[in-house]
């Protein structure tokens, strides 16, 4: 039997290593990315805390609002993050959405910090204003979508 | 975690599917250390250079990466696997057309003078060991250096080979 060229096992075994586990600053850029330019699209559909980057027809929050103001911040946080993370599973490979995955309190986190963060520098007030059920919805819509993608894609569809 | 070593290929193979990344490199991993070397004579034995094999053999195993969530736990890892590695084998030769080309080739050089079908007509007449040497050295433009590695004589004999089989095939003895 032929031995196989070390040197091809060590490039093998880390092309794979590589892919599997991504570097976390990539990824961390990826979704950053995607989840901003994701954002820029629904706080147009469905303001966040009356955060509205450009007039449409449609607005969700007045459909939300029909619930009552506890569900429509549940419900605005679940699109808001529901959305951005929908367009990374749709546009990252599958390797990355498992090491998301895997680290999805990390990710969540980052994607979380970031809007609140976005929303505080654009509105000072807000973090008095700020509601546990719109950080209720957004972390479920994180970590559901994530999860379940990442079940869904283990397997072909 | 379960020693990797007594799970099947099977087995592995659902780690590796569906796996935190750590563990499903984990089970990659165990996965080429039983298969790689089996996966690398079968290419050898097809491709007959072993850089177009180092090459193959990449392809098949970022092909098994890329294609994981196709594979089906009712099937036999190892056929699956072998599927793989045949199918890259023929897409290389498909590509580049690479026989009927290079055929045409290897009588250009040494036999220019000789009819091209009758050429053909003595090479197809060559017992099965002259053909691949011929093949090896003119068709896979393998060095004799590499040539004496894989049919494991030494590089002196195979020129004198080569040679005599050119001679023989110029003055159509076979």
């Amino acid at each position: 039997m032929n031995q196989v060229p070390e040197k091809l096992n060590e490039q093998i075994l880390s092309m794979v290593h590589d892919k599997l586990k991504p570097k976390l600053s990539t990824l961390l850029s990826k979704v950053f990315f995607i989840h901003a330019l994701t954002a820029v699209i629904t706080l147009s559909l469905c303001p966040q805390f009356g955060f509205k980057l450009f007039r449409l027809d449609i607005n969700l929050m007045h459909s939300f609002m029909g619930f009552g103001m506890p569900i429509c911040n549940l419900l605005c946080g679940l699109f808001f993050t529901t959305t951005s993370a929908l367009a990374t599973v749709l546009i990252l490979n599958r390797d990355e959405i498992r090491a998301i995955r895997f680290q999805n309190i990390l990710f969540s986190s980052f994607i979380l910090l970031s809007s609140i963060g976005f929303f505080l520098i654009m509105n000072p007030d807000l973090f008095l204003e700020f509601s546990l059920m719109w950080l209720l919805g957004a972390v479920l819509g994180l970590i559901s979508t994530f999860e379940i993608s990442n079940r869904v894609l283990a397997y072909q569809v | 975690m379960k020693d990797l070593k007594h799970l099947t290929a099977e087995e592995l193979m659902l780690q590796y599917q569906t796996s935190s990344p750590d563990a499903a490199y984990l089970a990659f991993n165990e996965l080429y250390l039983r298969y790689s070397a089996r996966v690398y004579s079968f290419l050898m034995k097809k491709m007959r250079n072993a850089s177009e094999a180092d090459d193959i053999m990449q392809k098949v195993f970022l092909k098994i990466h890329e294609s994981k969530h196709l594979y089906k736990s009712q099937f036999k890892f190892e056929q699956w696997l072998f599927v793989i590695a045949r199918t890259q084998v023929l897409d290389f030769f498909r590509a580049k057309s690479r026989y009927e080309k290079r055929l045409q080739k290897i009588a250009i050089p040494e036999v220019s003078n000789l009819e091209e079908n009758n050429f053909d007509l003595n090479l197809h007449s060559l017992d099965q060991d002259q053909r691949e040497l011929l093949e090896m050295k003119f068709i896979d433009e393998l060095s004799y250096q590499e040539i004496s590695k894989i049919l494991n004589k030494s590089e002196v004999s195979l020129r004198k080979s080569v040679s005599r089989l050119l001679m023989k095939l110029k003055v159509g003895e076979v």
